[in-house]
């Protein structure tokens, strides 16, 4: 399987001097194309820290992120954004789209920073919407929909662009049991599908189940790292 | 999309963008009705400063300027006049002759300036004619007309007698002659109240034993710039004369005005620095509580400038709404303003004293000039909260709803 992160030493600390916390130590970790894979751990172990260090939303204290053979650090904030267009997808916890854009806008706001055409960019909103099963919902705003919806819709914005890897901060901790694994059925489909990338962080034991590597951080460590 | 964004921003919140707006929108109403209330009270002051004594130009023996001794009047003025009346731009154009004298009553006896006026002429420059409080105008070289004031002073009234003395130009004579009094008028103005007589122009002529006129007074089209007009006149008049306009007989006047040009320049930018104030707040409050709504555009990808560009279009709307809020403001007051005026008679500013009412005075550049100003304004003043929010971290951004 090809190689698509490689974590390398990474440190991520706050404060300094006796207050300093290791959000991240010296975490060594590698990801490949097509994983359905979790970082788990308790609350502040680090796995939101670890999704964004990767993506490059943040950036480490020490350490290398190699993406796709690039280390993200020497990438200008403007490559970093391009990069973040072209390659990765995010889905969060509190669904996080942009309330005064309707929901095909929403679904189209990344295609639009590409310069994919008007008409490339409309049949492939009625395309993702049909497979994230929103079709009809095109025109309505975010507070319109219920949780589920909204994150239907957030997992559509992820993958529109069909991006290689999407990043998914606990997806399912403000859905209900149902939608949650609705949504994490859907979210393996597409992984079936497109061979797509899928790194959750998560407390939630039915992606842990669903996952097929399981990553476990506890205070900023790596202390287990198995694949079922 | 970038910059519907942007718009659509501003709706989010509609109290608080209508409340901005019409904070904003009041700086600006603020900066057009003192604008226009500006031009109205110059424009009165001009209109009081020509239309009451002056004249929009004059025309004296150079000499006379320098000294005001009465010997130095203008010996071909009935030349220069038939000039004048040939000139498009002239409007009107009166003689005046001009000495010191002294005027006494039973009472008491005080030191006055007297003009000799050609009453029809006179009319269609001064107002002496429209601000008769008792008697007559003048009508014949028997007449004596005073303002109020002297009126008090001498304690005299309508028919007593009145020996008005002057000296004779050449001999240096001491020439005396008694009057009734037949007019008083009330010209709001301190100086010509109590310090000015009129007398009929061939009356004052006979007593200083003279040819010719002192002054003559020119009112002009306005139609055209007072230099430009002049420039013509110039070309046209004899070379021996003195020909000045209002802004040159009165420096002291145009030195007020632009002084006070100079506080409403500083008017203005207090007024832009608190709107700047509104914009920089209600940007900072708008952007902050969606602080996360940029951590999430920048992990989708978009740039920092892109981000710029949807801020500064957010204060564009908000700038639109702002001049709306303030022309309507601006032109109800304004018209108000324009059509009731308010009343400032007899306060004095930069030696004028006002008469009339001001009126409030619409231009182009109020309703173009300064809604363009505010729109630039805001836009450059909100590049700092979109700087500054672009500088936050995008992770830090979207830890606020994590």
């Amino acid at each position: 399987m090809e190689k698509l992160f490689e974590i390398k030493n990474v440190m991520k600390t706050y404060g300094e001097g006796v207050t300093a916390v290791h959000a991240l130590n010296n975490v060594n970790l590698s990801f490949f194309q097509g994983e359905f894979s979790a970082l788990v751990g308790p609350s502040g172990s680090g796995k939101s820290t670890l999704l964004n260090v990767m993506s490059g939303l943040d950036s480490p204290t020490s350490g290398t992120v190699i993406l796709d053979g690039k280390d993200i650090a020497k990438l200008s904030g403007n490559e970093l954004s391009e990069f973040r267009r072209d390659h990765i997808g995010f889905i969060f916890q509190s669904y996080n789209l942009i309330p005064v854009l309707r929901v095909d806008e929403n679904i189209e706001y990344i295609m639009l920073l590409q310069g994919v055409s008007a008409q490339e960019r409309k049949s492939r909103v009625k395309e993702i919407l049909d497979e994230v099963g929103l079709t009809g919902f095109e025109k309505r705003l975010p507070n319109q929909l219920s949780g589920g919806q909204q994150q239907r819709v957030a997992i559509a914005r992820a993958i529109v662009s069909r991006p290689r890897i999407i990043l998914a901060d606990e997806p399912t901790a403000n859905l209900d049991s149902r939608t949650g694994t609705d949504l994490i059925n859907l979210m393996a489909k597409l992984n079936a599908d497109y061979n797509t990338t899928f790194i959750f962080s998560t407390h939630d034991p039915k992606i842990m189940q669903r996952a097929r590597r399981l990553v476990t951080l506890e205070d900023g460590k790596i202390i287990d790292d198995k694949t079922t | 999309m970038i910059l519907q964004l942007g718009f659509r921003n501003l709706l989010r919140n509609k109290r608080r963008t209508i409340l901005a707006g019409m904070a904003v929108g009041l700086g600006l109403a603020s900066l057009i009705i003192g604008d226009g209330f500006w031009k109205g009270m110059v424009e009165n002051m001009i209109t009081n400063i020509t239309s009451t004594y002056l004249g929009h130009a004059q025309i004296h023996n150079p000499q006379f300027q320098d000294t005001y001794e009465t010997e130095f009047y203008l010996k071909n003025e009935n030349k220069i006049l038939d000039t004048l009346k040939k000139q498009k731009m002239v409007k009107a154009v009166t003689a005046r002759t001009m000495s010191p004298g002294m005027l006494s009553s039973t009472k008491d006896s005080l030191n006055v300036q007297v003009i000799g006026i050609e009453p029809e002429h006179e009319r269609k420059i001064s107002k002496f004619h429209n601000r008769m409080l008792e008697g007559h105008y003048i009508e014949s070289d028997k007449d004596l007309v005073i303002g109020v004031g002297l009126k008090e002073k001498l304690e005299v009234e309508l028919g007593d007698r009145i020996v008005l003395t002057v000296t004779e130009v050449g001999t240096g004579e001491i020439k005396q002659e008694l009057f009734r009094l037949s007019g008083v008028y009330g010209m709001g103005i301190k100086e010509m109240d109590e310090g000015m007589i009129l007398l009929h122009f061939k009356q004052l002529q006979k007593l200083l034993n003279i040819s010719g006129a002192h002054e003559l007074a020119i009112s002009l089209s306005e139609e055209f710039s007072i230099e430009e007009q002049m420039a013509t006149l110039k070309q046209v008049l004899p070379r021996d004369i003195k020909l000045e306009s209002w802004k040159e007989l009165t420096p002291q006047i145009v030195a007020a005005i632009d002084m006070s040009n100079y506080s409403m320049g500083i008017m203005s930018a207090i007024l832009f620095a608190l709107v700047a104030l509104g914009v920089l707040n209600t940007m900072f409050m708008s952007l902050f509580e969606r602080i996360y709504e940029f951590g999430v555009l920048r992990a989708v990808g978009t740039k920092i400038a892109q981000i710029i560009l949807m801020i500064l279009a957010e204060a564009f709307a908000l700038s639109l709404v702002a001049v709306f809020f303030g022309a309507i403001i601006a032109i109800v007051i304004g018209s108000l303003m324009a059509h009731y005026g308010i009343d400032y008679s007899g306060i004095t500013f930069g030696e004028i004293t006002f008469t009339e009412k001001i009126y409030y005075i619409f231009t182009f550049e109020q309703y173009i000039l300064y809604p363009l100003i505010l729109i630039i304004f805001t836009v450059l003043i909100s590049i700092y909260p979109a700087i500054h929010i672009t500088r936050i971290r995008p992770a830090e951004a979207l830890h606020r709803s994590l």
